[in-house]
């Protein structure tokens, strides 16, 4: 009964860990998400200036390189 | 060199895909800017980046030039001959009039540059519509740059101009070549 008690103990306490470091292994997760994506929404609707720049008179040739 | 593409040219059949190109051949396609290079400097670069002599296994990977117009045309006619002198060997070069082009499937546009999720994803927060990120000369100099060629001092001078983030600019600045190669479409 005694070693019952500290087999669910332990059990308990393993679980614990686990749910902890699984929260925190996700919130780091996506805390860096977050910084990418914050990173990547800077640019929404904005225009490369080399884009911006690109000449209008332009010409188009067309090969295979087999 | 400001826009480039990868497609399907020179067949009959309508919309090709690359799994059923039905006569079509894969092609690229080059907007380029005269003033600062000329059609000449784009077939001499065409002859150094494929082996012209060789046979090809099909009409898919059959090495073409496609003409645009009528100086384009004897341009390349002029261009094939001298190429067989220098080489001193018959070219299996056709040179077709052109027709008929489709663009191949999204993931063929940029490829090296699609390899990169970080720039990728930079590009697609810039230009969320595929048809105005595979027209961009800011996606086609990075895809060039991922896959070779150009030098870091010349990515270093124009960084800035393609919009990426930080951490873009950071990884294309890792990704470049450390000045052995050069881009041979300014």
């Amino acid at each position: 009964m005694k070693l019952t008690g500290k087999i669910k103990t332990t059990l308990k306490t393993i679980l614990f860990t686990a749910v902890v470091l699984a929260l925190v292994l996700v919130s780091a997760y996506g805390l860096r998400q977050n910084v990418e994506g914050g990173d990547n929404m800077a640019l929404r609707g904005t225009t490369p200036l080399i884009d911006a720049a690109a000449p209008a008179n332009t010409e188009t040739a067309t090969f295979s390189l087999g | 060199m400001v826009r480039t593409r990868v497609g399907y040219a020179g067949g009959t059949s309508t919309n090709p895909t690359y799994y059923n190109l039905d006569g079509h051949t894969e092609t690229v396609q080059v907007d380029y800017d005269p003033m600062k290079i000329s059609y000449n400097e784009l077939l001499d670069v065409f002859w150094d980046s494929h082996d012209p002599t060789a046979s090809a296994y099909s009409r898919q990977y059959q090495s073409i030039i496609f003409f645009h117009n009528e100086e384009q045309h004897r341009l390349a006619v002029q261009s094939k001959q001298r190429e067989e002198a220098k080489l001193g060997n018959s070219i299996t070069t056709e040179i077709d009039p052109f027709s008929n082009f489709y663009l191949s499937e999204d993931y063929h546009q940029k490829y090296y540059l699609r390899q990169i999720p970080e720039i990728m994803a930079d590009f697609k927060a810039m230009y969320p519509d595929t048809r105005q990120f595979t027209d961009s000369t800011a996606a086609a100099r990075t895809n060039g740059y991922i896959g070779g060629y150009g030098t870091a001092e010349t990515l270093q001078k124009e960084l800035a101009s393609y919009g990426l983030s930080p951490m873009g600019n950071k990884i294309l600045l890792k990704l470049a070549p450390a000045g052995s190669g050069v881009c041979p479409l300014p």
